[in-house]
């Protein structure tokens, strides 16, 4: 499973910015990703990858790579 | 779902009730009129184990203290138990638990908890109160408003973004007696005793060991504390409205109109019916919600739906109160008016029906 991928298209989704133009180091803040929309993605990660993100977690997520991450402790060892 | 109290909590909702009705409601009108409540009663309240960690008895102390029909006290009351002391236990380091909670825990100082301010309410990004970070020490600016409890408080927890050390929000203790830190009694709509007001920090100096939990951390601590907020007080806010909702209608069954007591005509019996469908309802959805919370699952979509609709619910039965008594219940010093002008806040405080909605919609995936 590409997690840093798909994380990249979710949030390129959100934040109405092409994926490829989305970089590890960016701040959600800065892509005007602000707690409902950083919700509505990482809930929208959790369905289209079968996880669960902690929701002490999610509130604590700043940038890009904060996501991949999130995603890639509680993604199944083979993703 | 049966009624989730045991025995043990029933016995402790009679000693609440007990001190409620004894010491408490007999003044509740000169502290609303007065804008404050005696220090003391805070000390009372820690000293008679009102100071709890158990969420059931937690729960029964919210469904409780409302009926002493202050609810500026009610609301100190809260934002001293179920936000400030359970965030100070969480996440306060073992030094600001000794110097802070033990005199918290006992109602012998008062904190609250300043996030809002002027130009950001629900959102959050657009806070602007910031730190800088000076030889070991933090120097805070900004201000903060429409803080409960700022006007009576011996010490806040302030958002703040020190941007050196984090992104994000950073919770600070702030002793309100520093040099820095001044503080403006508001005037509210209702709610009066709790001593709502505006804190403006200006070159605050404080040990950067006042920051609680670690730094850019605050956004959690938040929202931890606001889901224990608007759970807690989704039960009392219901509590509140039945207590008023059942004085309405001992009302409704000694007044007379027309020759016949108000509770026999139709047009009254079907709303009084109406609000208690929906208490009985919001009650039902805040059991639920409690009960999950305490088995530690993730309920922060119930809660916005508490919030949404139990705060609502209770609104709208103080709203009816006041209706059934006509224009006895319009005057300044009948409970009904005082009721109505707390209960307006219900909606507004600690997110509104709008941010709830948008909220819910986001678990919803719609």
């Amino acid at each position: 499973m590409d997690i840093e991928g798909k994380v990249r298209e979710m949030i390129g989704r959100a934040s109405g910015l092409p994926a490829d133009t989305i970089a590890p180091e960016a701040k959600l803040a800065d892509l005007d990703m602000e707690s409902l929309e950083k919700l509505e993605c990482v809930l929208s990660l959790e369905d289209a990858l079968h996880v669960e993100i902690k929701e002490d977690d999610l509130w604590r997520l700043k940038t890009v790579q904060d996501v991949i991450d999130a995603v890639r402790r509680v993604a199944p060892a083979s993703a | 779902m049966s009624d989730p109290f045991t025995g043990e909590h029933e016995q402790f909702r009679s000693t609440v009730r007990d001190f409620v009705e004894k010491e408490l409601r007999p003044h509740a009108s000169s502290w609303e009129n007065a804008g404050e409540f005696p220090r003391r009663i805070l000390q009372e309240c820690a000293s008679g184990g009102f100071v709890q960690s158990d969420p059931w008895l937690n729960a029964v102390l919210a469904e409780e203290i409302p009926r002493c029909e202050s609810l500026g006290f009610a609301l100190s009351f809260f934002v001293q138990a179920n936000l400030i002391i359970p965030l100070l236990e969480e996440f306060g380091t073992d030094a600001q638990k000794a110097t802070y909670l033990a005199s918290l825990r006992a109602g012998d100082s008062i904190g609250a908890m300043a996030v809002t301010e002027p130009g950001a309410g629900s959102d959050f990004a657009a806070l602007t109160s910031t730190a800088e970070v000076a030889a070991g020490d933090l120097i805070l600016s900004g201000e903060k408003t429409y803080i409960t409890n700022a006007a009576l408080a011996d010490i806040l927890l302030v958002a703040v973004r020190i941007p050196t050390l984090a992104d994000g929000l950073t919770m600070v203790l702030v002793p309100t007696k520093h040099p820095g830190v001044s503080i403006e009694r508001l005037e509210t709509l209702g709610l009066c005793a709790s001593g709502t007001g505006k804190i403006r920090l200006n070159g605050c100096r404080v040990p950067r060991t006042n920051i609680v939990g670690a730094a850019g951390e605050g956004f959690v601590q938040v929202q931890r504390g606001l889901n224990r907020e608007r759970l807690l007080g989704g039960l009392a806010c219901i509590a509140w409205a039945q207590y008023a909702l059942d004085k309405a209608a001992d009302y409704a069954r000694e007044r007379t109109a027309f020759g016949s007591p108000l509770n026999r005509f139709q047009a009254l019996r079907h709303e009084f019916a109406e609000m208690a469908t929906q208490l009985e309802a919001a009650r039902s959805l805040n059991y639920r919600t409690l009960s999950r919370w305490v088995a530690g699952e993730t309920v922060t979509r119930e809660i916005c739906m508490i919030k949404l609709f139990s705060y609502q619910a209770a609104q709208q039965a103080i709203t009816f109160c006041l209706q059934v008594h006509g224009g006895r219940g319009y005057m300044a010093d009948h409970w009904t008016s005082r009721f109505y002008r707390d209960a307006r806040a219900l909606t507004i405080a600690a997110g509104t029906p709008e941010i709830m909605k948008d909220m819910i919609a986001a678990y919803e995936k719609i």
